[in-house]
């Protein structure tokens, strides 16, 4: 038996197989090949994290002293609506819709995405939509300033004048409408396109996460569109919200039913990668995989009852039944957790770049995940609502829970993608900047949201040691973009000079590792059996080596030590 | 019967879900330090490591566990809940009107005929009697807004269409004032909405409310 080694440096390899020519600017944004899809979403929605990002850098600038230095509170305010509009609507929800529609089909053993043209068409309607929304700022009053929210009635016609506004309203609903079009794609391939023997109880744990991803957002995002729809016509004169005393509670009602369920579907897709890396690089397959797929789809169908604690201090919900609903999601949530270490438990863990940005999403998001908990205690809620606290807890589930797995995603598939390795040293370093910066950022915020400090403000008084706090919450925010930086570096140099990955670098369990990277246009020229959810798993168990029985590695591998 | 205050109810609570919190974060990160060093691959060996990846007995265990936990979480939470006004509370409470408008507040003593309102260069007092059950109505004449009392470890959104109603207890005297803030973003000068929060004596704060209400009357303010 040959040996091999988690950086397959020296392993002769063919280089990586893909057109000889140069795809055409026009063939990339028009063609129906799942993986072009895929990457053109994933692509697109980096680009709107590095838009949203240099906004929070620049927040965070303006924060780190009290008192107004470079920025008005009418363009902080701006900032934070466009920062926090751009990381949910343009970045973190495309994103995992993005990395399904490239990864899905492969893990399915599929040649394809059921509708692709349904999936390239809301391509095209997100991208379009953070075009219109950010054609804002060209308008005489600016982008809108009303929070990613837009609650009513600060967001009327009265309140938020200008065309600036309308167009957010209407960049949301295109944005939206196209992510839920890539859903239904998503939902189609999953149902009808997986390969011979694949059962539903086969679909390997990303391909999982994906479905009841999918699941939630057919179920949250029509009701957004709908919120949306009735605040245009509302802000083009049709009494809707401002028909009826509690009309800006219905808004509340309308936005966070697709709001909550919202976080979750960002982050969901992400556990099925970061449970497969775990899994992947400690040589095991994912603990407790049946338990966990049952526990997805219970913290999915949760999530849909869970919006009113968005709204506890408006003393207009059930305060109990949705403190209830929110503080059972603990269980799904720690069975999740407990397939993470189990899997760890017992296994031969190599300590790559995936395996490190699975450590720190799990570290990360358990963070947001126990305040969440917190906060979902009423009494508590009552003080920490809307202050930095929730921004800290959010932030750890967005930044550790999103971006992290994102990271994890990005740092595993980076070979498949492009047939090349990514360097680990600097990985490693950026690793460091990134998971320290996070820390350091968001610790702080914790304190300042407990001492009173309200979230959404462009300036603080120079109280208690608030500018300490503060000004330690920037330097972190800047230690972060310190380690976006190299990880572009790392990226750029490693699509020109990276060392080439082969089929399946990691030894990895499910078929998206069964075909050459990057993959042909029709993804297989061959399938091996699959008998469970990790296929290529079963035939090493059985000491049989998949990649050459699949004819896809003719040398035997010959590894330094 | 004496109603208990905000800020209690919050580190009653609070003060059972931060060290299990921390319990849990320090078990989980214990846990992968140790399996970390545990389990790390020494050689580069493809040896798949024997073990079993399903363990049903022990998952329904943990489950059940956890589901006690949270049941355990609801019912601390639930139990510190009034379910409606308590009633009891000692003597008569005091109502006051709160409106909040951007940027400023406005603070209303209907018993008293006093009103305090802010301005552009006034931050408002928000004058309260230590120890009395303080029957809240508020309102916004504009957008949402959010009444906020940090130290109180409590708030409630303010509508301008529908009145809200709370009742809060200050339990201590406040010699200084603190601050109130508003905690929904309401706009341009959402961060500089604040107010000041002073809790008297209950004989001082009689002695203000009627000195108050005399001036607001002698002035020909409006009377009660």
């Amino acid at each position: 038996m040959s040996t091999t080694s988690p950086r397959p440096a020296a392993v002769p390899l063919r280089p990586p197989i893909g057109s000889r020519r140069r795809a055409t600017l026009l063939e990339v944004l028009s063609s129906t090949d799942h993986k072009r899809i895929g990457l053109l979403t994933m692509v697109t929605a980096f680009c709107w994290f590095l838009v949203g990002g240099a906004m929070a850098m620049t927040m965070r600038a303006e924060l780190a002293k009290p008192g107004l230095q470079f920025l008005s509170d009418h363009t902080y305010n701006e900032l934070f609506t466009m920062h926090g509009s751009t990381m949910f609507y343009l970045f973190a929800v495309p994103v995992v819709l993005g990395v399904g529609l490239y990864f899905v089909p492969l893990q399915l053993g599929a040649a394809r995405l059921l509708w692709p043209r349904l999936a390239l068409g809301g391509y095209w309607l997100t991208l379009a939509g953070g075009l219109v929304m950010y054609a804002g700022f060209l308008t005489k009053n600016g982008a809108p300033e009303f929070g990613w929210t837009a609650f009513f009635p600060l967001s009327d016609a009265g309140t938020s004048p200008g065309i600036g506004p309308d167009f957010w309203v209407l960049g949301v609903i295109l944005a939206t409408l196209g992510s839920t079009l890539q859903a239904v794609s998503l939902l189609g391939t999953l149902v009808r396109l997986r390969a011979p023997g694949m059962t539903m109880l086969r679909m390997p744990l990303f391909a999982w996460s994906e479905l009841v991803t999918v699941f939630m957002v057919i179920t949250g995002f029509p009701v957004l569109l709908v919120g949306m729809t009735l605040l245009y016509l509302e802000r083009q004169g049709v009494a809707i919200y401002s028909s009826a005393p509690h009309g800006s509670i219905t808004y509340q009602h309308l936005f966070w039913f697709y709001g909550h369920p919202v976080v979750y579907i960002v982050f969901f897709p992400l556990v099925g990668v970061v449970g497969e890396t775990i899994a992947t690089l400690s040589r095991r397959r994912f603990f407790g995989f049946k338990v966990t797929v049952i526990s997805l789809l219970l913290f999915s169908a949760i999530s849909m009852s869970v919006w009113g604690h968005h709204m506890f201090t408006t003393n207009q919900v059930s305060n109990k039944y949705f403190s209830l609903t929110s503080t059972i999601l603990l269980v799904p949530a720690g069975i999740e957790y407990f397939g993470f270490l189990a899997t760890m438990a017992g296994g031969r863990i190599r300590f790559a770049s995936p395996m490190l940005f699975a450590i720190g999403f799990v570290l990360l998001f358990l963070i947001g995940g126990l305040t969440g908990i917190m906060v979902a205690s009423p009494p508590l809620d009552y003080h920490v609502h809307d202050s930095y606290f929730v921004v800290a807890h959010f932030h750890y589930t967005l930044f550790g829970g999103t971006v992290f797995g994102l990271l994890t995603a990005i740092h595993y598939w980076f070979p498949k993608v492009t047939g090349r390795l990514l360097d680990e040293p600097l990985a490693k370093t950026y690793f460091v900047l990134i998971f320290t910066g996070a820390l350091l950022t968001f610790l702080p915020m914790f304190f300042l949201g407990s001492e009173g400090m309200p979230r959404r403000v462009a300036d603080y008084l120079p109280l208690h040691h608030w500018t300490l706090l503060n000004t330690l919450s920037t330097i972190g925010a800047f230690t972060i973009f310190a380690g976006f930086l190299t990880f572009l570096v790392n990226v750029m140099r490693s699509l020109r000079l990276g060392v080439p990955a082969g089929p399946d670098p990691w030894e990895g369990q499910t078929l998206d590792w069964a075909t050459p990277s990057p993959p042909p246009r029709h993804n297989f020229a061959a399938l091996p059996p699959v008998r469970s959810h990790t296929p290529l798993f079963d035939l090493r168990e059985e000491g049989r080596d998949p990649l050459r029985e699949l004819g896809l590695e003719p040398e035997p591998r010959e590894v330094p030590a | 019967m004496k109603p208990i205050d905000t800020r209690s109810q919050f580190y009653d609570i609070w003060n059972v879900y931060w060290p299990i919190a921390l319990a849990v974060f320090l078990i989980i990160l214990g846990a992968i330090v140790f399996f970390g060093l545990r389990y790390r691959a020494r050689s580069h060996s493809p040896e798949i490591p024997r073990g079993r990846d399903e363990n049903e007995v022990l998952e329904a265990a943990y489950a059940i566990g956890l589901a006690c936990v949270a049941a355990f979480l609801v019912f601390l939470t639930f139990s510190h809940m009034p379910g409606s006004t308590d009633a009891e509370a000692t003597g008569k409470p005091l109502e006051v009107k709160v409106t909040g408008a951007r940027w400023n507040w406005r603070f209303e003593y209907p018993e008293y005929g006093v009103v305090e309102q802010g301005s552009q260069d006034h931050v408002p007092v928000l004058r309260v009697p230590v120890d009395t059950q303080v029957d809240f109505e508020g309102r916004s004449i504009d957008v949402i807004h959010s009444f906020w009392i940090p130290h109180q470890r409590f708030k409630r959104d303010v509508f301008p269409s529908f009145p809200n109603r709370w009742e809060m207890v200050f339990s201590k005297v406040e010699t200084e004032p603190g601050g109130g803030a508003c905690a929904e973003f309401c706009g341009l000068e959402h961060w500089d909405m604040i107010f000041n929060v002073l809790v008297m004596r209950q004989a001082a704060f009689e002695r203000w409310a009627e000195g108050a209400s005399a001036g607001a009357q002698g002035a020909g303010g409006t009377a009660a």
